[in-house]
């Protein structure tokens, strides 16, 4: 078993689709169509009601938001595509849809079905938008921007007014509709107004379609890393100033974030405002330091946390040791890698890279999504479920972690972990 | 600015089209243009007198990241202006060389290479015959706008043609149009066959191009033509050809292709019958409703096959059974009418059948289009109808899909309301540890199940959380990607199978499943099947798709086989019963307890592990959660006794399984291991308040049998012995059938020893939920969907059978559980809804 597992690892990496589902569970009236077997049903099943209680991607009444067509690869029947145009037709006409997004599974890409073509050609109160089905070289990152890239292009041609220094941030990972996100998007708008600017809208943010609208009026698309490709379509589409930005995180982090955007607005320095923001969630933290400083991190997750957890734990004094990414492998932000960083890692390479962290670079903390926590790379260190997956951890009310208000959120967690750890109450499952 | 001009040539293999490609490049970028030369066709050999050599192709290194990488694959030509990029693709016979051009074009896509870098045209020259999807790609939305069809005078040619004609009018969506034929004349008295195919398919001819011996002299120097030999016919002709295209526009009728037998009268030069115009055969805008038309027909949809609708006609000799379906190409005996097909369902009465005119069924139905009539089983959502129609709900389907296509009832499934009652997940309890699983797919493929969630449709209790798919270590996935589909998939199987083989080991076995995409490749897995078994000694069982979870014959009887030989193997070892029993299929929560019970009936339990030859070997008796159809064949081979017990809930079920087990032992139940007197006590206090609730169950009329028997019956008679009522809601679409319903539904009270089971009927979700809602209605409600929010919108709390736990003290617990629910008031109070529906 060992040449065989050496061979063909299980790895620490998630698919294409799960990206396009986490994309659709973020617009509560989009609905998708994917054309092929039923077995791509499943993969809405690891969100809703398991990441996100409030998921509304399946339905007990039948009317679930992600779809199959059951097409399956031979024979490959006659009038296939005919077919999924009237059955996206169907879905365009119903009301509950605010727009219907159509992909593939890679065995329909590999048949060359034309999904732009088709979707386009459909007229309908809603818009009809494909998804390229890149499964067989992308990653969920990839399928979660793709989606909110085509999304964008569905956004109706007309062009309304700009509204003065009117900023839409685009490219929110919003993985659930918990108490974890409606913080992170209330900061967010806090942020934004602390920069002097207008919040047009920060997507997506769990809203229907037809919110996306007023993207159109923004002066300036802020580009998060999670849909770099739909902040750089709406900015051509609408000459909009597109800026691009990691993860407003931490203290220094944020207060670089502000900086970014006020510059793209042609603002200046940001305001003192911004600086008693910064100091303030600075002064939170500050009595916890001393329990944490010193200590070392094992990170697992997605890339883009990688650079706002890394950052902020530099600023709390600890180092990340270890990052086991759950993608493949992509250009980090600067500083982001950790002295052990591996893509897609198979489960044990990473299970042993975490145990090889011995004496002083024992890492005493481990942030990580459910499924590493389950694989155990956490190697004993103790354990912040973090990130998504996360299915043993819930949010019913507002605990953020991005923004300032985020920081001390989140410096709490860990501080909390950690001495849950210390006194050998944490319940070590690794 | 002037659009980019951009045009792509298709044509029969052979028949000239990279000539005329590469030479129409030439003449583009020699009027001060930048022409990016793409070439489409594995063989590679669009770009070599362009590019005097070859040029490397795209996809020899595929990869993430297309549109990043491709500037690196693009070459200049020894022309000025004109620029080179190959496709390439696999060796002949492996991989699939349309997804290779797909991936080029997406890359060309993706990077905005032909706006960002100045082009003026793009000219892609593709493969002879279109065989899939993907040599049609350049056809997508923002490629090609001009088709020019290069073909020959000869028969053969043009009927190559005009398949091509019909793929570009498929693609018309994409403002894609066919700029018209380029000739290419092999006998220069041919001119006028080209011309009157022309004329029949309402296309024109472009240009005619005679055949020069410059352009054989060109191809040996490896120059473009009108290069080598300005002045000669054929570069005349081109530059004539390159002039039509640029001023070719869309027709404003557009071509029509001639049907098979259309074209075989033209060949034979007779008159082509005109073929009807677009729009006549457009359905009737306005008619009457779906669900009158039905009734006005005399036919009565009663339910789903597949994608076909089957009715029940009264037709004048009698009733029969008609099956509706979306027309593809007639079969004997099917009626075609608008875009549907109609023809006897195979049950129906012969003597009958040929007294009837299929037409006169249909007759009322003929301004309807087969997705209206799906409508009807959409009751107005066309969509869900239509989704549900296809099937797309079965991955969370009922027992009647999973079966086989029976009927699907109209209420039933996507688009209205789902089964409140599951049938359970996985009857598989073996996998063998010298058993190795390959599920060659790729990562979609991987992620393919799951357990848990609100549908609750996989076996998956509250608490428990998804994990890294195929997680045990003899299960993996060869994680098929680009490359393979590509280049071939050959390399890949062989390195799996191998490996897999030698995991497996002499005698071992290995599963391999080909998922979607292989099995769309269609590479040959036969060399590396042979060549895996007869290096490793390890059988290999070939299926198709992953369906682990439904024993074949062929798979269940590898396996039993294998089973024997591991328990064989075991035997030889001297491995001796140290154990009374052994406990399958029950996981930790279950086993726990009835080892209790065991222990009590003074009979001991080998400890539950996913090791299957320990336990096998080390107890006398195997106690089986349910029939396992690889497992027990071999065990009755290997002569080790088997029991599949009742189930061990509540007191009369914990009793009956115990015996049953010990009778197998052949002990009997002694006084010890039954309830005490204080449980006996504790169950009577429970029953004194549990009276006045009742306890809802749902199920369609045809499924009331199914209750009986299943996981749901098994604990509910921990409900019955605590004194619950119940009721029974059945689902029936009309009044037949009330009879039958009501005989299933006494037998259920039978079963679960109960006389308070009421009955009531329903035909709609509007009626279920005031059934629900009512005063006196009942207090809960079973459900295998979490927290179903039809019964919270009633103000009554759903449960499912992970309640249930067994033994006599989960008896107790059980009941204690239902009661609490019965008295909780959370959805009462907060949830319920006037009407939800």
């Amino acid at each position: 078993m060992k040449e065989l597992e050496r061979k063909f690892p299980k790895t620490y990496v998630l698919p294409y689709q799960l990206g396009v589902y986490l994309a659709v569970n973020a617009v509560s009236d989009a609905c998708l169509v994917v054309d092929g077997p039923n077995c791509v049903l499943p993969k809405a099943d690891l969100l809703a009601g398991n990441h996100d209680l409030n998921s509304t991607l399946l339905s007990p009444l039948g009317r679930h938001r992600v779809v199959c067509t059951m097409t399956g690869p031979l024979p490959q029947q006659s009038g296939r595509e005919k077919k999924l145009a009237r059955l996206l037709e169907s879905a365009a006409r119903e009301e509950e849809y605010g727009v219907v997004l159509v992909t593939g599974l890679p065995f329909m890409d590999l048949a060359g079905a034309d999904y732009d073509g088709i979707a386009a050609g459909i007229g309908g109160p809603a818009p009809v938008a494909a998804v390229p089905a890149l499964s067989m070289e992308g990653d969920w990152l990839d399928g979660y921007d793709r989606t909110l890239e085509a999304l964008v292009g569905a956004l109706p041609a007309r062009r309304p007014a700009r509204k003065k220094n009117s900023a839409a941030v685009i490219g929110y990972l919003h993985d659930r509709g918990e108490g974890d996100h409606r913080a992170n998007l209330a900061e967010l708008r806090r942020l934004l107004k602390l920069a002097g600017l207008e919040p047009a809208c920060v997507l997506p943010d769990g809203g229907t379609f037809r919110d996306w609208d007023r993207a159109l009026s923004a002066e300036i698309v802020v580009s998060l890393p999670y849909g770099r490709r739909a902040a750089a379509r709406l900015a051509a589409r609408t000459g909009a100033r597109l800026v691009e930005t990691a993860l407003p995180a931490g203290l220094a982090g944020t207060t670089a974030w502000l900086a970014a955007l006020r510059r793209a607005a042609g603002l200046g320095a940001p305001p003192p405002e911004v600086h008693a923001a910064e100091k303030a969630a600075a002064l939170a933290l500050s009595n916890a330091l001393d329990m944490l400083t010193h200590s070392g991190l094992i990170y697992a997750g997605d890339p883009h946390l990688l650079g706002a957890v890394g950052g902020f734990a530099r600023e709390l004094g600890l180092r990340v040791q270890a990052a086991f990414l759950n993608c493949r492998s992509r250009r980090l932000s600067p500083g982001a890698a950790a002295p052990v960083t591996l893509f897609s890692p198979g489960v044990e390479a990473a299970r042993a890279a975490a145990r090889a962290l011995e004496g002083y670079d024992r890492p005493a903390l481990a942030v990580c999504d459910s499924l590493a926590l389950e694989e155990g790379f956490a190697a004993g260190a103790a354990r912040i479920e973090f990130g998504f997956p996360s299915y043993t951890r819930h949010c019913l009310h507002d605990e953020p972690f991005l923004g300032y208000a985020g920081a001390a959120a989140f410096g709490g967690r860990l501080l909390n972990a950690a001495l849950r750890h210390g006194d050998g109450s944490a319940e070590v499952r690794a | 600015m002037k659009p980019l001009e951009s045009v792509v040539f298709f044509g029969k293999g052979g028949i000239g089209k990279s000539t005329l490609a590469s030479n129409l490049s030439v003449l583009l970028a020699a009027g001060g243009g930048k022409v990016l030369h793409v070439g489409c066709d594995p063989k590679m050999d669009s770009t070599l007198a362009l590019a005097r050599g070859r040029v490397p192709p795209f996809n020899g290194s595929p990869g993430p990241d297309a549109g990043e990488r491709l500037r690196g694959f693009i070459r200049p030509a020894a022309v000025e202006g004109v620029h080179c990029v190959e496709a390439g693709g696999p060796e002949a016979g492996l991989g699939c060389a349309g997804a290779g051009i797909g991936a080029l074009l997406e890359a060309i896509k993706d990077s905005a290479i032909l706006e960002k870098d100045g082009y003026t045209a793009a000219v892609f020259d593709v493969l002879g015959d279109v065989v899939c999807g993907g040599f049609a790609a350049p056809l997508r939305r923002g490629f090609a706008r001009k088709v020019v069809i290069v073909t020959s005078e000869e028969p053969l040619s043009l009927y190559s043609a005009n398949r091509l004609i019909a793929m570009v009018g498929n693609y018309s969506r994409n403002g894609v149009y066919l700029a018209g034929l380029a000739v290419n004349l092999r006998d220069p008295a041919g001119a006028a066959a080209a011309e009157a195919f022309a004329a029949a398919v309402n296309t024109r001819v472009l240009g005619i191009i005679p055949r020069d011996p410059a352009v054989q002299a060109a191809e040996r120097l490896g120059v473009p033509a009108v290069l080598h030999a300005p002045g000669s016919g054929f570069a005349g002709a081109l530059t004539r050809l390159a002039g039509a295209i640029s001023a070719a526009g869309p027709r404003t009728k557009p071509p029509r292709p001639l049907s098979d037998a259309g074209f075989g009268l033209f060949a034979a030069g007779r008159a082509v019958p005109r073929a009807p115009a677009p729009g006549a055969g457009k359905v009737r805008a306005g008619a009457a409703g779906v669900e009158e038309a039905f009734k006005a027909a005399g036919l009565t949809p009663s339910g789903m096959e597949g994608e076909q609708i089957v009715c029940d006609w009264d037709s004048p000799a009698g009733r029969v059974k008609v099956v509706l379906a979306a027309a593809g190409p007639a079969t004997a005996g099917q009626l075609l009418f608008s875009d549907c097909a109609a023809c006897l369902h195979p049950s129906s009465d012969p003597g009958i059948a040929r007294k009837v005119d299929i037409m006169d069924a249909v007759r009322g139905l003929t301004g309807f289009r087969f997705d209206q009539l799906l409508g009807y089983f959409g009751l107005g959502s066309a969509f869900h109808g239509a989704v549900g129609a296809l099937g797309a709900s079965s991955g969370f389907s009922d027992r009647a899909d999973r079966a086989g296509g029976e009927p699907r009832t109209p209420h039933l499934g996507s688009g209205h309301w789902y089964r409140f009652l599951f049938s359970s997940g996985s009857a598989e309890l073996a996998l063998p540890p010298d058993l190795v699983v390959v599920e060659h797919g790729d990562a979609e493929c991987r992620f393919c199940d799951s357990f848990g969630g609100p549908l609750g449709l996989f076996g998956g209790r509250p608490g428990s959380v998804p994990d890294l798919p195929k997680a045990r270590p003899n299960v993996f996935s060869t994680g098929l990607g680009r490359r393979e589909a590509l280049l071939g998939d050959e390399g890949l199987v062989k390195e799996a199978l191998e490996a897999a083989a030698a995991s497996a080991g002499p005698g071992g076995l290995v599963e391999f499943y080909s998922t979607c995409a292989p099995l769309l490749l269609a590479g040959d897995t036969d060399p590396a099947v042979r060549a895996a078994a007869g290096r490793t000694g390890a059988a290999i069982s070939r299926q198709n798709y992953n369906s682990y979870e439904e024993y074949s014959e062929s798979r269940a009887a590898a396996r039993s086989a294998l089973i024997l030989r591991g328990l064989k193997r075991g035997r030889k070892t001297g491995a001796q019963p140290r154990f009374d029993v052994a406990l399958h299929g029950y996981d930790e929560r279950l086993a726990g307890p009835l080892r209790g019970l065991l222990a009590k009936a003074g009979a001991s339990a080998a400890a539950v592990t996913e090791e299957l030859y320990g336990p096998l070997l080390e107890a006398r008796l195997q106690v089986l959660r349910r029939r396992d159809e690889a497992l027990c064949p071999a065990l009755d081979r290997a002569g080790i006794p088997w029991v599949v017990p009742p189930a061990p809930y509540g007191f009369e079920g914990s009793k009956a399984w115990l015996k049953a087990i010990l009778k197998a032992l052949g002990r009997r139940l002694p006084a010890a291991a039954l309830p005490s007197r204080e449980q006996a006590a504790r169950l009577r206090s429970l029953r004194a308040l549990a009276r006045k609730y009742r306890i809802g169950l749902s199920a369609p009329a045809d499924e009331i049998g199914n209750i009986i028997g299943d996981r749901l019956a098994e604990g509910l008679g921990i409900a019955a012995e605590a004194g619950f009522g119940f009721e029974l809601l059945v689902y029936l679409e009309d009044g037949a059938g009330r009879t039958a319903a009501l005989g299933d539904a006494a037998r259920l009270g039978r079963a679960l020893k109960t006389r308070g089971l009421r009955t009531r009927f329903f035909s709609t979700p509007a009626e279920l939920q005031r059934l629900l809602s009512r005063r006196g209605g009942p207090d809960l409600v079973y459900s295998d969907l979490r927290r179903d929010p039809r019964v919270l919108a009633a103000g009554r709390n759903p449960f499912s059978s992970l309640l249930f736990e067994p033994g006599y003290e989960g008896a107790l617990e059980s009941a204690r559980r239902l009661l609490e629910l019965c008295q909780w008031k959370f959805s009462a109070r907060y949830l319920a809804r006037p009407s939800s529906l």
